[in-house]
């Protein structure tokens, strides 16, 4: 009896010592957090007389914020995709920030390239106004999405207007030699996650944002390395130099009583000329080189009608959008594509959205052969961000 | 005087680039060529970009009354609320999120990695901020 009375004075007094301890508890100062965001859809695509149809599987890219201290964090991206029958698990980007002053910070790891704008601020699919990126990004695109390696980046204001920058050195690109898949000889593949030489890539951007409403916004990006082959291999030494021109323009109109958004960025690669071998079925080879340079250009409006009368009309978006991209004549992957996109979207919420559009797309050259392709594809997506 | 300092840096950086640009442009140079210069116009950001930074002005404001004065005039005129500038600011990219979707602690964390993700002047991130929590 008198361990059973001990018992239960220890259980309550536990009880409320423990409660009074929690009530005391200051918030912690480390602060961890998951956002991100998913996506899934039907797609109906035509591409000469071949048809086909899919449902998508969801998409999910979990994003990991650690907030350690005011000025420093830890955030990382993951991307769940399921492709090709098979689960594909990217790391989109996973880095340390310090801020250094109310002008700089600085980060190191794997980050988002601020080459242009489209990579690091727009491509997440409840942001991108459709349902696909525009030419010249992604899978065989030209421009950088994502690199290894040191950034510092700030912001300052200019009494009303203000201005960005943003400089980093990161592993660079390698160039594909052809050795592995012959018909890409030439490309740059920006995966580089050992680098293959000694060589960095260094790159900025400059934004400026002239008006005080911050409706406008005008950048110019660089990416620049003296080397992007293997090293000691005959393509050591080649170099190549990108650069790219971004603009925004997104402000509330009342004349058409609703809001307009443009976006538009222009790409250019330039690599150094090189040779390639190309293997004929015979088995005899042959040396060939080109002008290794492409550029692909973006312009997108949108249009949400905000201050309609009805709440339906509220919530549409409508958006148009024109690309083009133009690999080097002479490269095995030559390619001269043109594209326009049109969708209608809804907004359930601010950051969940149905996507239907129609895309046309006409591509001379490319993987599909020398002739002229006409790809019509039809979208139904619905993306979410958390 | 701080706004000076900062347009004559990014002068020289601007310039560094525009004439990389041109000269790529209009191919002039070889690559190679092209690729020392810009990394000298990086290295010029990256140490002009240091020196403001680093540099505080606001010894130099105290002891001049005026001065100080006169920027404080200057930034009750430009004074946006950070309500307008959460409306302006968050449209660049996606929709203006809803206050109430977050508490206080994960505005915290979201404004950090927003004013690093955006690149967006401490100013107008701390406004922004205060508004989301004050509207939650």
């Amino acid at each position: 009896m008198k361990k059973l009375i001990i018992l239960i004075i220890a259980v309550v007094f536990g009880n409320q010592m423990n409660g009074q301890t929690y009530n005391t508890f200051e918030p912690s100062k480390t602060q961890f957090m998951i956002r991100g965001y998913g996506h899934t859809g039907f797609e109906y695509m035509k591409s000469g007389d071949e048809k086909e149809s899919t449902f998508l599987g969801s998409a999910f890219a979990p994003i990991f914020l650690f907030k350690h201290s005011d000025k420093l964090m830890f955030e990382a991206e993951l991307e769940f995709v399921l492709e090709n029958n098979e689960l594909e698990v990217g790391l989109e980007y996973a880095d340390v920030m310090y801020v250094l002053n109310k002008n700089m910070t600085i980060r190191a790891g794997k980050f988002l390239l601020p080459f242009g704008t489209f990579m690091e601020r727009l491509h997440p699919a409840w942001i991108n106004r459709l349902p696909t990126r525009p030419l010249g990004f992604g899978h065989d695109g030209i421009a950088p999405s994502s690199g290894i390696g040191v950034e510092l980046r700030g912001a300052f204001d200019l009494g009303g207007p203000s201005l960005n920058y943003s400089v980093y050195s990161t592993n660079g690109p390698r160039l594909k030699d052809g050795s592995v898949e012959p018909e890409e000889a030439g490309m740059l593949m920006f995966q580089n996650f050992e680098d293959n030489n000694l060589s960095k890539a260094i790159g900025g951007r400059l934004g400026l944002l002239p008006f005080a409403d911050s409706s406008t916004e005008i950048g110019i990006s660089a990416y620049s390395t003296s080397g992007v082959g293997e090293e000691d291999s005959v393509y050591e030494d080649i170099g190549a130099f990108l650069y790219a021109l971004d603009f925004a323009f997104v402000k509330q109109i009342p004349a058409i009583s609703g809001l307009v958004d443009i976006k538009a960025q222009y790409n250019s690669s330039n690599v150094d000329t090189a040779t390639f071998i190309e293997t004929h079925e015979d088995g005899d080879e042959e040396a060939y080189s080109f002008d290794n340079q492409s550029d692909s250009f973006y312009g997108q409006l949108s249009y949400r009608p905000t201050m309609a009368d009805s709440d339906f009309m509220k919530k549409l978006e409508f958006v148009g959008r024109y690309s083009d991209f133009n690999a080097p004549e002479g490269a095995e992957w030559e390619e001269k594509s043109i594209q326009y996109a049109f969708g209608i979207n809804y907004w359930l919420t601010w950051r969940s959205v149905i996507k239907m559009s129609y895309q046309t797309t006409e591509t001379e050259g490319g993987h599909d052969g020398d002739g002229i392709t006409n790809t019509d594809g039809f979208f139904l997506h619905w993306a979410i961000g958390f | 005087m701080k706004i000076i300092k900062q347009i004559i840096v990014l002068g020289f950086f601007s310039a560094g680039i525009i004439y990389e640009l041109l000269s790529k442009l209009f191919k002039i140079m070889s690559v190679k060529t092209v690729q020392k210069k810009l990394s000298i116009g990086i290295v010029f950001l990256t140490i002009g970009a240091t020196t403001i930074a680093c540099t505080s002005t606001k010894g130099t404001n105290a002891d001049d009354p005026t001065i100080a004065i006169a920027e404080i005039v200057e930034e009750f005129k430009i004074e946006k609320s950070g309500a307008q500038m959460w409306g302006e600011t968050c449209n660049r990219c996606h929709l203006a999120p809803s206050p109430a979707d977050y508490n206080d602690t994960d505005w915290e964390t979201i404004s950090l990695h927003m004013r690093v993700r955006a690149n967006i002047t401490e100013n107008q991130i701390t406004k922004i901020e205060e508004f989301l929590k004050s509207a939650n």
